[in-house]
């Protein structure tokens, strides 16, 4: 089995939550769209921490994937006219094409030099988008398109669009879930170990964690995808550095060494912006905040805190 | 194209460059010496310039210049006590995450206590007209920003290769636990150097406030440039970071000229092949973080 009963009671379980989560949120104040949010910054988080939980490098440019496939979402509704069945995995190919590319140029560099350099691509992404206005509507971003219906089904209402995110989030838990079981997940995180030992080993290093990129990215550009459709809307931020910042956040924040920490990070990061912004617009001040204090003292994040309540 | 147009940008993108050495010698010392990536450095140098616009208003332009940076050193020197320090020996990724979290923050404080909206900030008065160079005229606060930074930089050599507090800088650049074993009070030798790194991102800051005016990101749009300069340049490289800032500079004005569209995008491409073909920058020494 590529899931353990532990792994399949658990994703379970989360799934249930989310399942019922439309019923709950118009009930605490909150909306149905607060919930898709959560779970498109999820898939992005979750994705993302393939490459800095799963196998310890960092990288500040994953927006530029996320926001590629929101744009070439819109694009491809809005010029192409495709329907969304082909939009979607057009725009996610597109990602990863650029990720394959962009990792095969960048990967041998370390540390530092790596996050580095993925601000620099990220970016140049970020630049094009705004500048590009025959094409992208340059700094208002880009408007006029509409999620519609999905093989017949029709996504359009907040509620069917939240069960159609719901979806992928499941299959993005499960693949995740299935990848980290694997050998090759397992390697992953000989890798970010101890890279010597691996090398000794005759792991080739650099081919994994180019792998890392890519999937990590890919997700990335499925979160961007859907994010676009949530919004009908793609605006240049969705490059820019700090939104690759944010996913950084979520995966701290929630316990980047912890499976479902990514997802609490993005539940805490969409719910704490949005109560936070009803009181003051200065929301980004607790946030920050709270992310120095957990690089400070919570390196595992909310699930590394529970995991030490339980005598772990 | 005209012989002036060209001379005035070539100016302007040194003027601009100076400013980015300012910032990016701040940040390769903090990095070189304690490996931390400060990615608080751009905020850091919005609030020279609000530090700036408060004092002006009671001592006028020189004493802002003299105060602010101080003002903006002291604040780097708590935070690092505070703060930075803890993540010290771990991870480099830390460093640059804790700073990220900090600049999230501070960039707000900002905002909570000068709004959102841009301040203007004016040259004092006699810097405020323009020079006839013969072959153009030229702002004289611009061309006295130039001079200095030149001083600056000409006093900031000085200290590192001259004086025996920067020879210890430089020592710990290059080494920073041999530093402490020679019995340095590496603790105060760290505190200090952060201190020196941004009170430079504060005078930065006040020196751009008339050039640019103030706002909250204004350290979004110097931040990035930073760190290309020194990728240029090299990590804890002092000519490197002077080399790489004029040439980023230069290179930015000219664009802006004469191929507006590529002008950001063309610092990002300078940086991602100089990265590529020389990872460790025009005159860095391989090793550090590589």
């Amino acid at each position: 089995m590529i899931w353990s009963k532990k792994d399949i009671l658990r994703i379970g379980a989360v799934a249930a939550l989310f399942a019922v989560l439309p019923l709950l949120l118009p009930k605490i104040g909150s909306s149905i769209p607060v919930g898709t949010e959560i779970m498109v910054w999820g898939i992005f988080a979750m994705g993302f921490n393939i490459l800095l939980g799963g196998t310890g490098i960092l990288s500040f440019g994953h927006a530029a994937f996320f926001g590629l496939a929101g744009y070439a979402t819109g694009l491809l509704i809005l010029k192409d006219r495709l329907p969304l069945v082909l939009a979607i995995p057009a725009a996610v190919l597109g990602a990863f094409l650029a990720a394959a590319l962009i990792g095969a140029l960048i990967i041998r560099k370390r540390g530092i030099y790596f996050a580095m350099l993925t601000i620099a691509f990220g970016q140049m992404f970020y630049f094009i988008a705004s500048q590009w206005n025959s094409l992208t509507g340059g700094l208002d971003g880009l408007t006029g398109f509409k999620r519609t219906v999905f093989l017949g089904f029709d996504i359009t209402p907040e509620v069917n669009f939240y069960y159609f995110v719901f979806g992928f989030f499941l299959l993005t838990l499960l693949f995740v879930k299935a990848l980290m079981n694997s050998s090759i997940g397992k390697t992953l995180v000989a890798i970010r170990e101890n890279v010597h030992r691996a090398e000794f080993l005759g792991i080739d290093v650099k081919k994994y964690q180019h792998f890392a990129f890519v999937v990590s990215a890919t997700f990335s550009g499925l979160a961007g995808a859907l994010y676009a459709l949530l919004l009908n809307f793609a605006f240049p931020e969705l490059l820019h550095w700090k939104t690759s910042g944010d996913a950084v956040l979520m995966s701290v924040i929630g316990g980047m060494r912890a499976f479902f920490g990514p997802l609490v990070g993005a539940g805490i990061f969409v719910f704490l912006r949005d109560i936070i912004s009803t009181y003051t617009p200065h929301w980004a001040l607790p946030l920050g905040a709270i992310f120095v204090i957990f690089v400070l003292f919570f390196q595992k994040g909310v699930l590394g805190i529970f995991e030490r309540g339980n005598g772990k | 194209m005209e012989l002036s147009l060209l001379l005035s940008q070539l100016f302007n993108g040194i003027a601009t460059g100076m400013l980015y050495v300012l910032m990016a010698m701040g940040l390769t010392i903090i990095m070189g010496t304690m490996g931390v990536v400060n990615f608080s450095h751009g905020v850091l140098f919005a609030f020279g310039a609000y530090f700036a616009y408060l004092i002006a208003e009671k001592t006028g332009f020189f004493g802002a210049l003299l105060l602010a940076p101080v003002v903006v050193g002291l604040i780097g020197m708590v935070l690092e006590r505070a703060l930075v320090a803890r993540v010290y020996g771990k991870d480099p990724l830390y460093g640059l995450l804790l700073t990220f979290g900090l600049a999230m923050a501070l960039e707000e404080v900002i905002r909570i206590g000068w709004g959102t909206a841009g301040l203007p900030f004016s040259a004092p008065g006699f810097l405020s007209s323009f020079i006839d160079l013969k072959i153009m005229f030229y702002p004289a606060y611009r061309l006295a920003v130039l001079g200095f930074i030149l001083l600056l930089i000409a006093a900031l050599w000085f200290f590192l290769e001259r004086t025996t507090t920067g020879k210890i800088v430089r020592a710990g650049i290059q080494d920073s636990v041999m530093v402490g074993i020679l019995g340095v009070n590496t603790k105060a030798l760290f505190t200090g150097v952060f201190g020196l790194g941004t009170f430079l991102a504060g005078l930065a800051g006040v020196l751009s406030a008339p050039m640019s005016g103030i706002m909250p990101t204004m350290g979004d749009n110097v931040i990035m440039p930073s760190f290309i300069v020194i990728i240029l340049g090299g990590v804890g490289s002092f000519w490197g970071s002077v080399t790489g800032g004029l040439m980023l500079g230069i290179i930015v004005s000219l664009c802006i000229q004469f191929v507006p569209a590529v002008a950001e995008l063309s610092m990002y491409l300078v940086m991602a092949l100089v990265l590529l073909v020389r990872p460790r920058g025009l005159f860095g020494e391989e090793g550090l973080f590589e």
